[in-house]
């Protein structure tokens, strides 16, 4: 069993993303709902490891402690040996390395030349960094999403990750969870024709990461909108913070850098084709 | 031996003796030249042709300039090239006969690189035999398998029979055959298996996977379950559900049955006779058969 060091920083002392300094033989764990994230430091070398819990159920608060020795039974454990006798280890939020699907729970439809405000919670990636200038070790998920695919068919199409979203239209309704980014989503039908949502891609390597003051994260506000194409969608990123983030800072920028007008597939109601052959 | 030597002598007058270091220096400037081409033409060609056409490419203009530098060589020897290019048609005649294997590999080859059903380093499945592509050549392609041996394939093959390309499209589907007993209610069954793919981060939420009632088998209901997964997750996933749905059903206490057999003795009406013995005796005769 780990012993646990005496003190122990709880969620709300400082934001979890800001520098930590780590003795040698001396480690940290977090804690971000489903992921317990370890970080050890030896002499020269510095050991992750992590590991999730099973279950939906995601607890609103973070927390970190100190280790005075790696838990013996962690699933994933790997050994870094970075130059330089680093002290300081960082973690950094970060997107998805692929877009989302985004599922709401209950299909939402739009009306023809309305306009509607969802906000999309997801989990966001762990880059753990070490010294200054940062050296990302490792990248962890905060929950382990499932693979999905998007596209017209199964020889065409991107490969993303499935989210269940609850597709939360006012904002007050929303679970207050720091290691999940909040993303305003706005979806404009210009189409003549009822626009069901049953899931929406959210292009999420294009999105950075900005921090409020009382430690939530955000990404630009999308807006998607429906022309005639029913596949395709018309995609603005929005440029800085979303209004309801007052006085965020960015944290991290965004892993790829969109060109004027992307066109995504972010309503595709598809696959019906390949769902029952043979 | 002096004989030898003098005939020699008088045969390299110094204009043969010319001619043949001439010869040699353009076979040696032929070989030098077509590497050059060769390795000029592949750097060219990178990044526009695939790698299998640029190795052909490459392959026949060296051997063209290089027959071009053999017969300016053969020439300076003082070869009539006339006589030999009819020569060569009578043999091309008799190699054409010899070499018919040969020739349906090549036009094979040529078709097969011209229609580009796989490419170097796709898995592709010929018959019995999967693996992945090494090389492609004008005579056979070359394989991999994966027990590391290795395997080649005539071109005339590839053109006659179907060939499989394992890693052509992004995702792929993992049919599973699965038994459940008659008395288990299928209903709950196809329920429980969507949750175990949904739980299963390897199997794409969409599309969907396939739910297909087989039919009434022998001893089982018969099911087919097909999730999807990513090519590189494809092995994977076939090991990870299998475990989880046998777990599943294990913790729902949902029967895969064993064939059932009904035994008779001469007639149909006539059950066998059963004897009841005691607990402790009947382990122990049990024990000894």
């Amino acid at each position: 069993m780990p012993r646990a060091a005496e003190k122990a920083t709880t969620a709300g002392e400082s934001a979890w993303w800001s520098a930590r300094t780590v003795a040698p033989a001396r480690g940290l764990r977090w804690r971000f709902g489903p992921l317990a994230l370890f970080v050890y430091r030896l002499a020269a070398e510095w050991q992750i490891g992590y590991e999730f819990t099973a279950g939906d159920e995601e607890p609103e608060g973070w927390s970190v402690d100190e280790l005075l020795e790696l838990p013996a039974e962690v699933a994933k454990l790997e050994r870094f040996v970075p130059g330089g006798g680093h002290s300081t280890v960082t973690l950094r939020p970060q997107a998805a390395d692929r877009s989302l699907v985004a599922k709401p729970r209950m299909p939402l439809l739009v009306l023809p030349g309305e306009e509607t405000k969802i906000y999309v919670s997801a989990p966001i990636w762990i880059a753990v960094t070490v010294g200054e200038p940062a050296e990302t070790l490792r990248e962890v998920p905060v929950r382990r999403l499932s693979d999905t695919w998007v596209g017209s068919s199964t020889l065409d199409g991107e490969v993303a990750y499935a989210l269940k979203t609850h597709a939360r239209a006012r904002l007050e309704e929303m679970p207050k969870r720091t290691y999940r980014t909040i993303t305003p989503v706005v979806i404009r039908n210009e189409s003549d024709e009822v626009l069901p949502i049953d899931r929406v891609s959210l292009p999420v390597p294009y999105l950075s990461i900005w921090a409020t003051p009382d430690g939530f994260l955000w990404t630009q506000k999308v807006t998607l909108v429906r022309s005639d194409n029913p596949l395709m969608a018309g995609l603005d990123v929005g440029s800085g913070p979303p209004e309801e983030a007052v006085g965020a800072e960015r944290v991290t920028a965004a892993r790829r850098t969109a060109s004027s007008s992307l066109f995504v597939r972010a309503f595709s109601t598809l696959l019906s084709p390949f769902s029952g052959e043979d | 031996m002096s004989e030898l030597w003098t005939e020699l002598a008088a045969y390299l007058t110094v204009e043969k003796t010319l001619a043949l270091v001439r010869a040699a220096v353009l076979l040696v400037a032929g070989y030098l030249i077509s590497k050059i081409v060769a390795r000029a033409i592949g750097g060219l060609a990178s990044g526009r042709l695939e790698l299998q056409q640029s190795v052909l490419l490459r392959r026949v203009v060296s051997y063209l300039v290089m027959v071009l530098f053999v017969v300016a060589a053969l020439h300076q020897l003082g070869f009539n090239l006339g006589v030999l290019l009819g020569a060569a048609g009578v043999l091309s005649v008799a190699a054409g006969f010899a070499s018919q294997t040969s020739a349906s590999n090549l036009v094979s080859g040529l078709f097969l690189i011209g229609e580009r059903p796989f490419a170097i380093g796709d898995v592709i499945q010929i018959g019995g035999t999967t693996g992945e592509v090494l090389s492609i050549d004008l005579l056979s392609v070359k394989l991999r398998t994966f027990d590391n041996l290795f395997v080649r394939i005539p071109n005339e093959t590839l053109i006659k029979t179907e060939v499989r390309t394992l890693s052509r499209f992004p995702i792929r589907r993992v049919d599973l055959q699965i038994g459940v007993a008659y008395k288990e209610n299928i209903e709950r069954i196809r329920e429980l298996l969507f949750e175990v793919a949904d739980r299963n981060p390897l199997c794409l939420d969409e599309p969907k996977p396939v739910f297909i009632f087989q039919g009434f088998g022998d001893s089982a209901v018969n099911i087919q379950f097909s999730p999807w997964a990513l090519k590189e997750n494809y092995l994977e996933l076939k090991n990870t559900i299998q475990l989880e749905i046998k777990k599943a059903f294990d913790e729902k206490g949902i029967e895969i049955p064993f064939p059932h057999r009904s035994l008779y003795v001469g007639s149909a009406t006539d059950p066998f006779p059963v004897r009841v013995v005691d607990g402790e005796a009947g382990k122990s005769v049990a024990g000894r058969s």
